[in-house]
Parts: C-alpha cells; structure tokens; sequence
C-alpha cells in the first residue's frame, strides 16, 4: 500500500517530495543504523522533512517491513514512552521528548520534532495518523504472545520483551558473543523477556531466549554451536536424559533445551532447578505453536 | 568457529581485569598479545563544564571561553593561543574529525575550534575537515579528534576510538564482534602519531545507543572533555555515560554490548590508559550532576 504523505501538518508544511530509502542505500542515509532495519526484514524506507517558521523542523519515517512482525521487533526494542492512540483503527504509538515510534500492520513509523513544544507534539501525532492511515494492527508474534507470564515462580518483568531476529539485536538487549553464536538470521524468529524472582529484591532477572529456526535440525546444530562456543567444557559430555542441559558459568546457572525447531534458553538464574524449571515451564507453554515434531 | 579461533563471550567479561584482558588477546592471530601486567601509564583528562551549554541552543560567547579553559587544562598554557601552537604548528595541515551522525559534533564547536585555530596564526587553508575516507589523514600532518560523546548499539561507546572508523575505508571491518579492533586504526601508518588533541563534545550526550538519536536519552550536560591521550578521554566519557545511565533507571543498566574497544585499545594496541586509577581528572566548572569523580 502507498504512504500517504500529507503536504502539511499542523503549522509544518512538506519540504519538497519524499525521498525512498532501500536497503542498498539505507547505509548511506543512516550510517551505523541500518543494520538494525535489515535484520528486521525491511523492505523500504520513505522519508520528509516539515518546516515553520519559529519551530524546529520535524522529520518523519516510514519503515515498510515484511511482517508485522518485523514492525513490532522494531518497536519492542524500547517500551518506554508515553502510550498513545493514533485515529481511531487501533494504532498505537510510544512519545516521549518529541520522538513518537508507532506502528500498525507491517509499518513502523518515527516522528521526531527536533524541539518538542505543544504545537510540536500535536503536529507529530497528527502526521503518525495520516502516515499509518489504513492499516490494521496486528497481533504481536505468535511467540511473544504465548511468552508465560510467570516463570519457575519469577514475574515477567514489564517492558521486557524484544521480538528479534539477529544476533546484533540480541546483543543489545543481552550480550551474548561477539560471533553469531546461536544462529540468528532472518529465518529465525526469537523473543528475549526478563523475569524477576520473588526473592530478594533486587536480585538479578532471570532471561528468558527462546528462538523458533526453521527446523529441527537448524535448532538441534545452533545449540551445538552455542555449547561449543558458550560451554566449551560441556562439549563431548552425554546431554541429560532429561534433553536439559545446565551450567553453572560467571553470572549464575544457564539452562537449554530444544524440541522441534524450539530452542529455550534460561540465563542469569540463582540455581540449577530454577533454570531447568523455568525452560520447561517455558517449552511447555511455546510448545504449543509448534507442530507435533517428528 | 569456522576460523579456529574461540569467540569472546560474555563469560569472558565477567570477572577481573586480567581475565578480560587474556580474552581480548585472541582477538586475532598476529596481533600484539594482551598485556594485563603492562607498564603502569599516567593520563590527564580536563573536563570543563558551564550551566549556559546545557541549553538546546548553544551560547557561542560561553562556548568560546569553555574551549580556552579547556586548552588551558590540557597544555598548562594561558591562552588559546599559546595552547594551540603547544599542540600544532603554522607548517601543519590539520585535520578537524568531527562525529557527522547518531549525535553529530555542534558545528559551533567546530567553528571555535577552526577560529581559534586561525586566531593563534594557524593558515585557515592549513585547517581542513578530515572526516571521511583514508585519503583524508593520509593529507594531514596534526589531527584534532572531535566527536560527540554518545553510546553506540553495535559497540557499546561510539565516542572517540569509533569516530575513526572511515579513515580505514572499510568500516564494516569493524562491525560485529570485530569492533573490539577499534583502536588499530590508530596505529595504522596513515593516522599514528597524528592526534595532538582529543576533544569530546559533551554538551547534549546520548546515553542510550540508538542506533538512532532518542531524545529522551539526550541530556543537557554543558560540557567539554580533553586530553592527549584518547583511551584515557574515552574512559572518562564511559564513566559519564554508564552514571547517567544508572541515574536514569535508578539501577545499573550496562551497555550492550559492553564496550571491549575501550579496554582492547589499552591492552591490545597500547594507544593509553583505561584503567581509571592511571587517569587524573581535571574538572572544572559546573558542579551539578558531574557523574563522574
């Protein structure tokens, strides 16, 4: 479907056509940023700039993703912001100090007002409307949707879930290697979410990774890959009938499973029995996207 | 790995020092090993700060005379001119490198720089914006390092060993995990030996790695930071950047990825100090929120 780009919005008015960004020249338009779009998927990129006088300038983009998906990764990297709803389809959108992330169907739009005022504010919210108008919202991923709640006893935290694909993504949110060590790419689906132990306070979260590769055999040769890079020392040791594998490494008991194309991870845990609790309780819940494995 | 070698882990940077430091000597075959009980070094880093530059639109007259306090700080000397010509000379073609993205460097502060510069006798043909391509060191005989100070999504910190990255003509070498490589652009022939001043722009930081700038991760903070020695200026701003972080959340919120150029580029390639007990800071100025001791 074609943006719409209004002429105006608020006081602003359009400078000039908008530009298309692809993702062979993404890099020439946002050095050291594209990489986070393409590991979404992305397909294109519209871009204008609005200008008045006595204000700063705003500048909009629309990302066109493959999926809804994709749009929601996007977003899912920052819940903070103000929550806001944009026309009356259902859209939604996170503001905060200007900048106004937003997303429906396969678009993910970002509105910044270089200087936030009220007439800012208004213009940047109404532009979102125009640009995502038409578009439907859409579930979250299917395996961010079925994430449970609570886990071995510890409370999804809020804001915590990160729809990704790419290894770069999950470094940012948890640094894993500097190596692609669990196989992330575009044909694998993953949720990363924190959850907080009931006791003590304070205590570190428990991170949930759970990733869905296209197949069984895909899941079964990253986990090799990630014990082999991860848990040198588990390397050529029988796994646990129990098909879990734990650890106890620098920053508390790792636990990792697979069934199906479904691999679970569970890291920063204060014990071993949390750990393989909380990926059996997790597989238990995810399991149930899966088809019957063979 | 399809390569042989072992990947960095997080597991690797949990713990001491020297455990970090023998990880990072696998960065790659040939290259200088890790040297954890290396030679004590000593740094100064000068940190100027005024109330007036934590405002959106920045204030040139301030700006100005933070600039010379700078100088003063890092060189000992009384004036900008004085400092300048203790740093450069009216034969050499310097090169200002500016940060032109994410959080890019106030051109005001260029245009300081660049004045001042022709203030103290440099030619203003001798003063050339060198960000860009190898091309661009390889025709200069001084560089003044200008970037803005800001976290990066792919390497933790995007301040000063990043803003170099172009001079390669390849950055995407340094992408993934071979960001911990940063620090060899400066030692390669075309830029070693070439920076007489580090000179981080901290008037609004970016505190939270993007990849695109998010305003509310942007803070007024109306200072300048500096010294001769940029892993030491890059740790500085590392502390200023994981404080504000942790006054944001109201807990610690690490960078991620963490920021292993930072450390590789004392241990590895030998360019300065990362260890904040071998670093003296000189701060002067405005006191609020200094995040930094």
């Amino acid at each position: 479907m074609v943006v719409t780009w209004p002429t105006s919005t608020g006081a602003w008015q359009r400078l000039g056509e908008p530009r298309r960004i692809d993702p062979d020249t993404i890099f020439d338009y946002m050095d050291g940023a594209g990489e986070l779009y393409l590991a979404y998927r992305f397909d294109h990129l519209e871009i204008a700039e609005y200008s008045t006088a006595g204000e700063d300038p705003i500048l909009a983009e629309v990302y066109l993703m493959s999926s809804g998906d994709d749009a929601y990764g996007l977003v899912s990297q920052d819940w903070g912001g103000e929550p806001v709803a944009l026309g009356d389809g259902g859209c939604r959108g996170l503001y905060g100090a200007g900048l106004l992330r937003a997303w429906c169907g396969t678009r993910f739009v970002r509105v910044l007002a270089t200087r936030e005022t009220t007439a800012s504010r208004a213009a940047t919210l109404r532009l979102a409307e125009t640009l995502l108008a038409g578009q439907r919202p859409v579930p979250p991923p299917a395996l961010v949707a079925a994430l449970p709640s609570t886990l071995a006893g510890c409370a999804q935290r809020p804001g915590s879930t990160v729809f990704l694909r790419s290894d770069l993504v999950l470094n940012s949110v948890y640094y894993l290697s500097g190596d692609n060590i669990l196989s992330l790419g575009p044909s694998t689906e993953a949720v990363v979410a924190s959850y907080a132990p009931p006791a003590p306070a304070g205590a570190p979260t428990v991170l949930l990774l759970a990733i869905s590769y296209p197949d069984g055999q895909a899941a079964e040769k990253a986990l090799a890959r990630f014990v082999a890079a991860y848990l040198p020392e588990q390397v050529g040791k029988a796994r646990p009938a129990s098909g879990i594998l734990t650890a106890k490494v620098e920053d508390g008991w790792l636990a990792a499973t697979r069934a199906g194309r479904l691999a679970v991870l569970a890291f920063r845990c204060p014990g071993a029995d949390l750990a393989r609790q909380a990926v059996t309780e997790a597989l238990q819940t995810l399991d149930t996207l899966e088809a019957p494995h063979a | 790995m399809p390569d042989g070698r072992r990947p960095i882990t997080r597991r690797d940077l949990i713990g001491d020092v020297a455990a970090t430091a023998a990880a990072l000597a696998v960065i790659g075959p040939g290259r200088l090993a890790a040297a954890a009980d290396r030679p004590v070094r000593r740094a100064t880093v000068t940190l100027v700060r005024d109330a007036a530059l934590a405002e959106t639109r920045v204030d040139v007259a301030v700006l100005r005379k933070t600039l010379a306090e700078t100088l003063q700080g890092v060189t000992g000397k009384k004036s900008m001119t004085e400092a300048w010509l203790s740093l450069v000379t009216p034969t050499d073609v310097i090169g200002l490198v500016p940060t032109d993205h994410l959080n890019p460097t106030h051109p005001e502060l260029i245009a300081a720089v660049r004045e001042s510069l022709v203030e103290a006798g440099i030619p203003a043909e001798r003063v050339v914006l060198a960000q860009g391509g190898p091309d661009k060191p390889t025709a200069c005989t001084a560089l003044i390092a200008l970037p803005a100070l800001k976290a990066h999504w792919l390497t933790g910190i995007g301040t000063v060993l990043k803003n170099y990255i172009m001079f390669t003509g390849q950055p995407s070498a340094y992408h993934r995990g071979d960001n911990v490589k940063l620090g060899e652009i400066w030692n390669a022939p075309h830029v070693k030996g070439k920076t007489r001043l580090v000179l981080v722009d901290a008037l609004r930081p970016l505190c939270d790695k993007g990849p695109q700038p998010d305003p509310r991760y942007m803070w007024g903070y109306g200072g300048l930071i500096a010294g001769t020695d940029p892993v030491a200026v890059e740790t500085i701003a590392l502390a200023i950047i994981t404080a504000k972080r942790t006054a944001l959340r109201g807990e610690p919120w690490p960078l991620s990825p963490p920021p292993l150029c930072v450390q590789a580029a004392d241990e590895v390639y030998g360019l300065g100090t990362s260890r904040r007990a071998e670093i003296t800071l000189d701060a002067r100025g405005w006191t609020k929120d200094l995040l930094v001791g």
